[in-house]
């Protein structure tokens, strides 16, 4: 029995067939049906719709250049102004002589190109490719961010910080912490849901105060960590260090919705401090998670 | 008549049938379908009709699906017409020429059409 990761490894992905030639079409469905879900479109405006209606199931798109209604090229211009669309890799099939066309298809987006006659072999391998770049990259995105507050995650964020640090030696920098007290209390008393949402306000709120903001991590549960510029000697105001959200402003869960829709100005107890040098932050952090 | 002679008989290459389609069982069956493929027909009304977008368009289509199924001369003929005609391309034929090489191009496509029927009928 196979394992559950390699289920997930080896499932089909879709791939999507633009081409306005029937015989092409089903030339192309044959060779790949074994190893792929293949939705096919006859020509641009088609193939967009068909991107629309299983948007998010497309690993890849096989595009004629020249067809009816709307050409690839248009295809690959429209593509590209759609964000949910715009990562999906394009190979385009082209006539063997046809290097303007390729060139105009690379400077709208086109990742890769195979000739008609279709070499089987060679056209698998570099879909494959393709398939298996596009789902790295997205899995990095994935594990820049955290995907509750959208902020860094702990890992990027030190990777950050030590690169942004090491190209600008002569710049100063702060570091801001925040630490949400009693989250743990506040957790096993309101539930997942309700906390999730409020560590996702309170990172938007502290985003929104911190003045010099470069950018910002989940650093633990409850702690975040943002980059500022240098701003000690600079006048501007405090920042707080700290969430102090004790029980008495979370007596019920209607409480917890109103703090929801308020924002977090609702929150009584922020503790102000000056922001920390940031040859500070690894003890501070150290400290807190 | 076997896979290896239809090519023969219609100036086509088995070898260039066999890179896209790795079984003979695959390649009879998209021959077969070509039968129905409109791309020539679309090329030879654009011709009548004087579209030189037309005749561009499916030229190039029939190129493609030739080439596809190793019927080289006729992938051949369909594109030196498919570039005449490429948008934005200076003509380099005269019209007499183009004549000339649209009917051998008709020609070719009847006997590779006929050549197919027959394959098919043996099978």
């Amino acid at each position: 029995m196979a394992m559950a990761n390699e289920t997930v490894t080896q499932r089909k992905r879709t791939v999507l067939i633009v081409e306005d030639n029937e015989t092409n079409r089903e030339i192309l469905t044959e060779l790949l049906e074994d190893e792929y879900d293949v939705l096919q479109a006859e020509n641009g405006q088609d193939g967009l719709e068909q991107l629309v209606a299983h948007a998010g199931d497309v690993s890849l798109v096989m595009l004629d250049a020249y067809m009816p209604v709307r050409s690839g090229f248009e295809f690959l211009e429209q593509k590209r102004k759609d964000p949910r669309f715009d990562a999906i890799p394009v190979i385009v099939m082209t006539a063997s002589n046809a290097v303007d066309d390729e060139i105009r298809c690379l400077e709208l987006g086109a990742s890769d190109f195979i000739t008609k006659p279709y070499n089987v072999e060679v056209m698998k391998n570099r879909m494959k490719s393709l398939i298996r770049l596009r789902e790295s990259s997205t899995m990095l995105g994935r594990l820049e961010t955290d995907s509750l507050t959208g902020l860094y995650s702990k890992e990027f964020f030190y990777h950050s910080v030590e690169e942004l640090l090491a190209a600008n030696p002569d710049e100063r920098y702060d570091m801001v912490c925040s630490d949400i007290e009693n989250f743990r209390a506040l957790n096993d008393r309101y539930g997942t849901a309700q906390c999730d949402s409020f560590l996702r306000d309170v990172a938007d709120d502290l985003g929104e105060r911190i003045p010099g903001l470069l950018f910002g991590g989940r650093i633990g549960a409850d702690v975040f960590a943002f980059l500022l510029r240098h701003c000690i000697d600079d006048g501007l105001p405090v920042v707080p260090i700290s969430v102090n959200v004790s029980r008495r402003d979370f007596e019920t869960a209607e409480q917890v919705e109103a703090l929801k829709v308020l924002g977090c100005d609702y929150i009584q107890g922020y503790y102000f401090s000056k922001p920390l040098p940031v040859n500070e932050y690894e003890e501070y952090l150290k400290a807190h998670t | 008549m076997t896979l290896q002679e239809l090519y023969a008989r219609v100036g086509g290459s088995y070898h260039d049938a066999k890179r896209t389609l790795p079984s003979d069982a695959l390649i009879g069956k998209f021959l077969v379908k070509f039968l129905s493929d409109r791309s020539a027909g679309s090329f030879f009304a654009a011709y009548d009709e004087h579209s030189a977008p037309g005749m561009f368009e499916s030229a190039h289509t029939l190129k493609g699906v030739c080439s596809n199924l190793g019927l080289t001369q006729l992938s051949a003929a369909a594109s030196e017409l498919a570039e005449e005609f490429r948008p934005g391309a200076a003509r380099t034929m005269t019209d007499a020429e183009v004549a000339r090489r649209v009917e051998a191009l008709r020609a070719d496509y009847v006997r590779t059409v006929e050549s197919i029927r027959a394959f098919a009928a043996e099978q």
